[in-house]
């Protein structure tokens, strides 16, 4: 079974990374690889960095006993978070489902397959996490050998349970959907409250008491072991304990390996009830609606972004958390008792272009949009309607979905913070050029990391070279000029300005490449 | 001329020659089959034609016009019908039809009647509320039929279009066959059904590793002989 296991796995990591996103020519190929590795590598350095400045923070603080576990909540937490919308409909919704189950190879092949693939995706994200926080804490604080073996070990093991647990919330979900007429909707409901529930109980962990300094690594484990319970074996185990160490270790498989053996007895069962339709076949003719090539391409990006789950939580789902972020600032009366920040009324306020931009500049629809075309590439190839038609309404379904979200959340920050003409003005036009480029790199990025092979939407939607680069890309084009704001000392309106420039040259840049691209050129 | 293919050649990345120098010329009226062996390059043209396919050498005119510098005005007269009906599964039937309709710019009255006629003779009629994705590979090869006839193609490109159509359905596109070619359209298809091909053109080409080995009339190609004893001679040869 382990050799099957391991041939499906690498088909199934052949087509998440590599398949039909770098092109084919050998120049273009490497290009594309540099290109990609370049921006991850600086995408990387990010986390690398931020996590290695949590770390240096909290030693100095004296938590360092807390620092290693607290990192493995957030790596555990972030997959958990990442994987709930992705795991079902990788594990269950692949187009490849007919053809394995006809191979002569068990469920339980397929599903570890599966798992694995995407454990082993997990699993680079927990070292970029944890590893930079273990050498920052290796040069402040001198561990044994012992602790530092116990943490690279249990790297393995971190993304288990969170993995397991989002395959099963993702499989609820979708399996009371699938009892519903608008399943999709309804996924999307589920999730999207699943998720602001899990961030509602994770920000309800206790605030820092200063006068229990003395208690700070108790106090700070009750609020990660709140978050995340198997966090006190871990805490206890790098602390000593070799059995409450081994019972994590065990914990983690044991939650994965029941997990598994759940799906596998009732695999079959559950592809069908959640790929199973809804067949009338009553249907009498009616007036029929009639409309410009372009109309009807736009409402079909709608009707195709809104039959992904997948696709919807990856990005309407950062518009919903900007509308309430907005929402909540404007109704909360004293944020900075909220937050527990002294000084963040002002500090909100003054970047208030920068925060909304944050939420618009990582979420693009459109960097996935091309390769999700997939098998029916060749019905737009083959319409009489220029590929500029076909891009612009996939443009145009990311600004329709982005900008009025960005544009209700500007006005509530600048009525709540009572901005003048000149702040209001930057609150609403840089976050609304970030949406645009957004849009625009987005798509810019699928024409050139294009993946029209795949078996699972999440596989471009997720794990896609484009959308990994659009949403870190994104970050990092925001993280710049708020970095320059918070510690340069240049006046804002230079940096919004220049930022808006800088901006609006990318966005024409992007557009006049996309403009020049034919579709033929996917179809070779 | 409907269909003019000059000089087409296309070669692969690799340096493969998918097909080589290609000729063929197709009148209005005519049921022109296109035959050869898995992999001879009959896709390969059809996709070309379809202007689905960029390729290196030669040019092709539909109804005068190049599929190269006027690709827009060539697809608005021909439809193309692929050899697997990979379509939106997402919509509906009739979503699918009404938004092929809107690309082609057929109006109200002729897409609602058009839609109505085609669907009741392949029988489909029923179905069109419902999920593409829950149709069966005839049922959605059926709807690729119908999206292609909705704009009333001068030209009409299949490839394999018999694959997964039961004997009625099939029966039901010959005629239609008939019926668009005796009104002045043309149709260009690909098949390995030998009799099928031999009954309903009325000229043949075969194409044998990216060459054009025979093509004409069907009369003059078959003379006493029949399309299948041809084709293992041209091809065994």
């Amino acid at each position: 079974m382990i050799k099957k296991c391991l041939t499906l796995m690498k088909v199934q990591l052949g087509g998440i990374i590599f398949s039909g996103q770098f092109g084919t020519k050998q120049g273009q190929k490497a290009t594309k690889i540099a290109s990609m590795a370049i921006v991850m590598g600086l995408v990387g350095l990010v986390f690398v960095f931020y996590s290695a400045l949590i770390t240096f923070a909290y030693v100095i603080m004296g938590m360092e006993d807390s620092v290693m576990p607290l990192m493995m909540t957030a790596a555990s937490l972030m997959i958990l978070f990442t994987t709930m919308a992705k795991a079902s409909n990788f594990i269950f919704s692949t187009k490849d489902n007919d053809l394995l189950m006809s191979l002569p190879v068990t469920n339980w092949a397929v599903i570890v397959s599966r798992f694995a693939s995407l454990y082993l995706y997990e699993a680079v994200i927990t070292a970029i996490i944890m590893v930079p926080a273990l050498v920052v804490y290796c040069v402040m604080c001198g561990p044994q050998l012992l602790f530092i073996f116990e943490v690279v070990l249990s790297l393995l093991f971190v993304p288990l349970i969170p993995l397991a647990i989002a395959t099963l919330i993702g499989i609820v979900i979708s399996f009371i959907a699938a009892r519903f007429k608008y399943k999709n909707l309804v996924i999307m409901v589920l999730g999207t409250a699943a998720f602001l529930g899990i961030m509602y109980f994770s920000f309800t962990m206790p605030s820092m008491d200063e006068e229990a300094l003395m208690e700070i690594n108790d106090l700070l484990m009750g609020a990660i072991t709140r978050l995340y319970p198997p966090a006190a074996l871990y805490f206890s185990g790098l602390n000593g304990s070799a059995a409450a160490y081994l019972g994590y270790l065990i914990l983690s498989v044991a939650v994965a390996g029941v997990i598994i053996a759940l799906i596998a007895w009732r695999f079959n069962r559950l592809i069908a009830a959640l790929s199973a339709h809804k067949v009338k076949g009553n249907f009498k003719m009616t007036r029929l609606k009639t409309g410009s090539a372009f109309s009807a391409l736009l409402a079909r990006e709608f009707k195709r972004y809104f039959s992904s789950t997948v696709y919807v939580l990856n990005t309407a789902l950062i518009y919903v958390l900007l509308i309430a972020a907005g929402i909540a600032v404007f109704f909360i009366d004293d944020i900075e008792a909220v937050l527990n920040l002294p000084g963040a009324n002002t500090m909100i306020g003054a970047l208030a272009p920068i925060v909304i931009a944050f939420f618009a500049g990582i979420t693009s629809t459109t960097s996935a949009a091309l390769s999700l075309e997939g098998k029916n590439l060749w019905l737009i190839a083959s319409f009489p309607v220029r590929s500029i038609t076909v891009f612009n309404a996939k443009i145009a379904l990311n600004l329709i979905l982005g900008v009025p979200c960005v544009l209700i959340t500007a006005i509530l920050f600048a009525i709540r913070f009572q901005l003048g003409a000149a702040d209001t003005a930057f609150t609403i036009v840089i976050p609304l050029l970030y949406t645009l480029l957004a849009a625009v790199g987005g798509l810019f990025l699928n024409i050139h990391f294009p993946n029209f092979s795949w078996t699972n939407e999440a596989a471009v939607v997720k794990q896609g070279a484009a959308p990994m680069i659009a949403v870190f890309g994104g970050m990092i084009l925001v993280f710049v000029p708020g970095g320059f704001l918070m510690l340069s000392g240049i006046a804002a309106p230079v940096i919004y300005g220049i930022t808006a420039a800088i901006l609006i040259v990318l966005t024409v840049l992007c557009y006049v490449k996309i403009a020049r691209t034919n579709l033929l050129r996917f179809m070779d | 001329m409907m269909l003019e293919i000059k000089n087409y050649t296309k070669i692969y990345k690799g340096g493969k020659v998918a097909v080589d120098h290609l000729n063929l010329t197709i009148e209005d009226g005519d049921i022109y089959g296109f035959i050869g062996h898995n992999g001879a390059g009959k896709t390969t043209t059809i996709k070309a034609v379809a202007g689905i396919l960029d390729f290196d050498e030669g040019e092709i005119l539909i109804d005068g016009k190049s599929i190269k510098t006027q690709p827009i005005q060539c697809k608005q007269s021909m439809a193309y019908i692929p050899d697997n009906p990979d379509i939106y599964e997402y919509l509906t039937g009739i979503k699918y039809l009404n938004f092929i309709a809107d690309i082609y710019g057929v109006g109200r009255n002729e897409r609602q009647e058009r839609i109505k006629k085609y669907g009741d003779m392949f029988e489909i009629t029923g179905n069109l509320g419902d999920l593409i994705s829950s149709y069966s590979h005839g049922m959605k090869q059926k709807l690729v039929l119908i999206s292609a006839l909705i704009h009333q193609p001068k030209l009409l490109i299949l490839d394999e279009p018999f694959v997964g159509l039961d004997p009625k359905a099939s029966l039901t596109l010959k005629n239609l066959m008939k019926e668009m070619c005796r009104e002045g359209s043309a149709i260009f298809f690909s098949t390995h059904v030998l009799e099928v091909a031999q009954k309903l053109c009325n000229k043949i080409a075969i194409i044998k590793n990216g060459h054009l080995v025979i093509s004409g009339d069907m009369d003059t190609v078959l003379g006493d002989s029949s399309l299948e004893d041809v084709f293992m001679e041209v091809s065994e040869g």
